[in-house]
């Protein structure tokens, strides 16, 4: 079942789970806070949705955790960190083009602006 | 808020979320929590963030929880349950026949508790629920005559007396008489001792009781110079050999020949056994048929028992009121010579429900010998319930390895409930045996005078008392 669900589209809260991820590892409240940055504050996910989605990521094997810094003075369960696996980066490298395919074709179709081209 | 309280309501908040994310997260998830407080400042803020994870703890849970259901196979609920049922009984069975000692007592003592009650049941629904064996008993009374300034409590009717009960009394649809003898039966086969029964001819009609041949006694034989009389099954089997064609022949009483016009239907019994010698189910019948010298002697044979059936719509108290009017008018009709003896006691009339009369005598015996037995089969319980206690408790480790398995609280107690369902099932069965043992047991040891012992037995009212 967790198989057919990697296969089929991401959840948005996944996506932009393994999308706060793609470039470093966080713990649970910085997933938290680069989620919110990078929806323009559009999605913020409480701590129920962002454990359990964490948690269901790790079980399918497209995030793991890992060891943070050991920086003295913080608590054993802040230095629990996340990072993309392999399949993780596979996985939302996939839904990003399934993504992109979308805008192209909702741009041709002029449903939005066309992209500025950057100077 | 203040910080501690905010803590509190937090973790309140956050227990709502699924268990193993408590378990696995719980610290980071109300740590996170606090930030977010922090970055919400005044009450407001915090209520929106308390808000706001609490929709996300009860619909995270709600998510997981449809998320597992979709997971079950789905297997039909019939099925599921017919399953289980099969495999605890089978292995209920098991776990009881590999105690045998713990089975043996435990089943012994049910047993003989289930066993020993209903026998005492079977008796008492035989004796004294069951309605008697006639045409609406409800409606029958027994009449007695009574004297109290005499302590003449209740004795029964003289001839003259119950002639006059008949014509004046205006409650009762039919009155009938009856009183017992012993008698010399020969003629045909070896002399015996027989219980004869002088009944008027409104008797049989009054019970509802019907002939299995020929007839009962008509108005017109219920007179002196009629020596005709009615058979019980009994006697009509156990001495005539169920001879088809008895009808017409004699049969010889204290060496009187009787015409034999009729043989009651298998099982009746009249009268029914009671606390006197001649209060015995009759082997035949005459009529009672009372001579002008029994009826012209006031005063006399205060030995004829009286039943009576009530008019439709009559209440025992308005007959009871009713009957005192009439045993005023029959003493105004006394000689002075019994006046005088009664020395100014006033004739009354008892009217008390057959019911009650046949079975009183023996209500509160039975229903102490009862009580008895049935504390016996609570100490039973209270054994065997210690027995599975001790049991229970020696099963610990088996039933936690069944929880760890997966086994619900719901199905270990199913099979826990079913071992005992099981044991009590064996028990009542076991007990059902030993009530039929007993009861003829109890029947032969029972004194004479029980009223309806030939209706005790096992029925449906006693199988559902087991």
């Amino acid at each position: 079942m967790s198989k057919k669900r990697t296969e089929s589209n991401l959840k948005p809260q996944y996506f932009q789970i393994l999308l706060a991820l793609a470039d470093r590892e966080l713990h649970g409240l910085g997933i938290m806070k680069e989620v919110l940055r990078q929806t323009d504050e559009q999605m913020r996910l409480w701590p129920t949705m962002l454990y359990g989605s964490l948690k269901r990521l790790s079980v399918d094997g497209l995030i793991e955790e890992r060891q943070g810094p050991d920086v003295p003075g913080l608590e054993e369960d802040r230095r629990r960190f996340y990072g993309l696996t392999q399949d993780g980066r596979l996985r939302l490298a996939a839904e990003a083009r399934r993504l992109d395919s979308y805008v192209r074709m909702a741009r041709t179709k002029q449903v939005i602006a066309a992209e500025r081209q950057s100077p | 808020m203040k910080q501690g309280s905010a803590q509190r309501l937090s973790r309140a908040v956050l227990r709502l979320a699924p268990r193993h994310l408590q378990r696995s997260h719980g610290t980071e998830m109300e740590w996170m929590l606090a930030e977010s407080l922090q970055t919400e400042p005044g009450r407001l803020g915090s209520l929106r963030v308390f808000c706001a994870a609490l929709r996300d703890a009860l619909s995270c849970r709600l998510a997981e929880g449809l998320e597992f259901r979709r997971r079950i196979p789905k297997r039909p609920l019939r099925g599921m349950i017919m399953n289980n049922l099969i495999q605890d009984i089978r292995y209920g069975s098991r776990t009881l026949l590999k105690s045998p000692g713990f089975t043996l007592v435990a089943l012994l003592t049910l047993a003989l508790g289930i066993g020993a009650n209903t026998a005492l049941f079977s008796l008492v629904n035989g004796v004294l629920l069951r309605p008697l064996p006639f045409e609406e008993p409800q409606d029958l009374v027994q009449i007695w005559e009574s004297v109290p300034e005499m302590n003449f409590d209740r004795i029964p009717f003289s001839p003259p007396d119950y002639r006059d009960l008949v014509e004046m009394q205006q409650s009762f649809s039919a009155v009938a008489a009856y009183t017992s003898r012993q008698v010399e039966l020969s003629q045909r086969g070896q002399p015996e001792r027989a219980l004869v029964t002088r009944v008027s001819a409104s008797l049989f009609p009054l019970l509802g009781a019907e002939t299995a041949l020929g007839r009962s006694f008509s108005e017109s034989e219920d007179q002196p110079g009629n020596p005709v009389a009615v058979l019980s099954d009994k006697l009509w089997q156990q001495r005539y050999g169920a001879d088809p064609d008895i009808l017409g022949k004699t049969v010889s009483m204290d060496r009187q020949p009787y015409t034999v016009i009729g043989v009651m239907t298998e099982g009746f019994e009249f009268p029914l056994a009671g606390p006197h010698p001649l209060l015995q189910p009759a082997d035949l019948w005459i009529p009672l048929a009372f001579t002008p010298m029994e009826l012209g002697r006031r005063g006399y044979l205060y030995n004829h028992l009286v039943v009576a059936r009530l008019k439709p719509g009559v209440t025992l108290e308005q007959a009871r009121a009713a009957a005192q009017l009439v045993g005023q008018q029959i003493q105004e009709q006394y000689p002075a010579h019994l006046n005088d003896f009664l020395r100014g006691g006033k004739l009354q009339m008892l009217v008390a429900p057959f019911h009650t009369e046949v079975v009183g005598p023996v209500r509160a015996p039975l229903f102490i010998l009862l009580g008895a037995v049935g504390l016996v089969l609570l100490i039973g319980c209270a054994n065997i319930a210690n027995l599975l206690l001790s049991r229970a408790n020696a099963r610990r480790r088996e039933i936690a390895i069944r929880n760890a398995m997966g086994a619900g609280r719901l199905r270990i107690f199913i099979q826990l409930f079913s071992e005992s369902l099981m044991l009590a099932l064996c028990g009542g069965l076991l007990g059902l045996a030993v009530a039929a043992v007993v009861i003829p047991l109890l029947l032969s040891l029972s004194p004479a005078d029980l009223p309806r012992s030939s209706e005790i037995g096992i029925d449906g009212w006693v199988l559902a008392f087991t």
